[in-house]
């Protein structure tokens, strides 16, 4: 085995102990976010990994086990992110289950709701404040809504939100 | 340990980094590519035929290792931008502010819904989040009735087993 080869078993090895553990520590860290259980555990199981194999194993290249380990990590994060609170899977998972669903169902049921629920989560980030039923930015909200559209204008993003699918009879804009 | 990169990684670490930089390209003047989702894959393919004429011009000095290693590098860092740029053009939240912000004026939930929409209604909203599973052939609309595909049926049981996996709620 070539040093190189060496290196992406070390890579491959703690990559595969990221895949196990992520989902014990989603599960024992419920309170965290999901996304910072993954970092903060790809890059302790990393930098843990390295060491060790440094100290135990004949000298190796650091790059190409740290390039299938970020790979591996990535592509699990991603998979994750999938997952965890597409609207669109939402609504595939209940229609599964059910066999089908009208579509005013759908928006009551599921569309409504997600939107809902993200209003809410605005408001209890401190960035939307909530009165007679209505909503204004805070002096915060509107200072991260200035970031976001400073780089929406560096990037000529003009109208996010929408993916833009044509579907037939649907006057949706596009980007 | 050897901490240099060869060649090909050193080529992919830069191909990655300059992603954003063509983008930026393409957001502008005449290269300007208009839809989101294009203009990433237009970037990605620059980037990706970038670092493999490097690697075509260096041929001779390359092991089979560096590049399986490089490629997987360039993979994940796609997949980390790519990731990136669908939160800034498309998240949720992100833009519920923005529109907010931009409306100017106190908005009830629905005149909020209609501001995100770009002067819409949430069935438009609806249908754009569905244009995902219609247009992926996972679901289609019978009668106003959205029913699964077999593609989508598979898709599910793939979102159960994941969420199974990650300690989601089914």
């Amino acid at each position: 085995m070539s040093d190189a080869e060496l290196s992406l078993l070390v890579g491959f090895a703690s990559a595969g102990v990221q895949v196990l553990t992520v989902p014990i520590g989603l599960r024992l860290f419920r309170r965290v976010a999901p996304v910072l259980v993954h970092v903060v555990g790809a890059v302790g199981i990393h930098l843990g990994a390295t060491l060790l194999a440094w100290g135990m194993l004949p000298p190796f290249p650091y790059w190409h086990g740290a390039c299938l380990f970020g790979f591996i990590s990535i592509f699990y994060l991603f998979g994750f992110s999938a997952v965890y609170k597409s609207v669109s899977l939402t609504v595939l998972r209940k229609i599964c289950k059910s066999g089908g669903m009208p579509l005013e169902l759908v928006v009551q049921q599921h569309v409504l709701p997600s939107f809902t629920e993200r209003m809410d989560l605005l408001v209890a980030m401190g960035l939307v404040q909530h009165s007679d039923q209505a909503f204004v930015p805070t002096p915060l909200g509107r200072e991260k809504a200035a970031n976001m559209l400073r780089l929406h204008a560096a990037l000529g993003i003009r109208k996010g939100g929408l993916y833009g699918f044509s579907v037939p009879g649907d006057p949706a804009p596009k980007n | 340990m050897t901490i240099l990169p060869p060649l090909a990684i050193l080529a992919a670490l830069v191909a990655a980094l300059v992603l954003p930089l063509v983008l930026l390209g393409l957001s502008h003047g005449p290269w300007r590519v208009a839809p989101l989702g294009r203009r990433f894959h237009v970037a990605a393919l620059l980037v990706l035929a970038g670092w493999g004429t490097t690697m075509l011009l260096h041929w001779a000095t390359l092991s089979a290792v560096d590049l399986f290693a490089a490629f997987c590098l360039l993979a994940g860092a796609l997949l980390a931008e790519f990731t990136l740029w669908t939160l800034v053009c498309w998240g949720f939240s992100i833009t519920l502010l923005l529109e907010l912000v931009r409306a100017d004026r106190p908005l009830d939930r629905d005149a909020w819904i209609a501001a995100y929409t770009g002067g819409g209604t949430i069935e438009q909203f609806t249908h754009d989040r569905l244009g995902v599973l219609l247009h992926h052939g996972m679901a289609r609309v019978d009668d106003g009735l959205l029913s699964p595909t077999p593609r989508g049926l598979v898709t599910a049981r793939l979102d159960g087993l994941l969420r199974l996996w990650f300690g989601l709620r089914p």
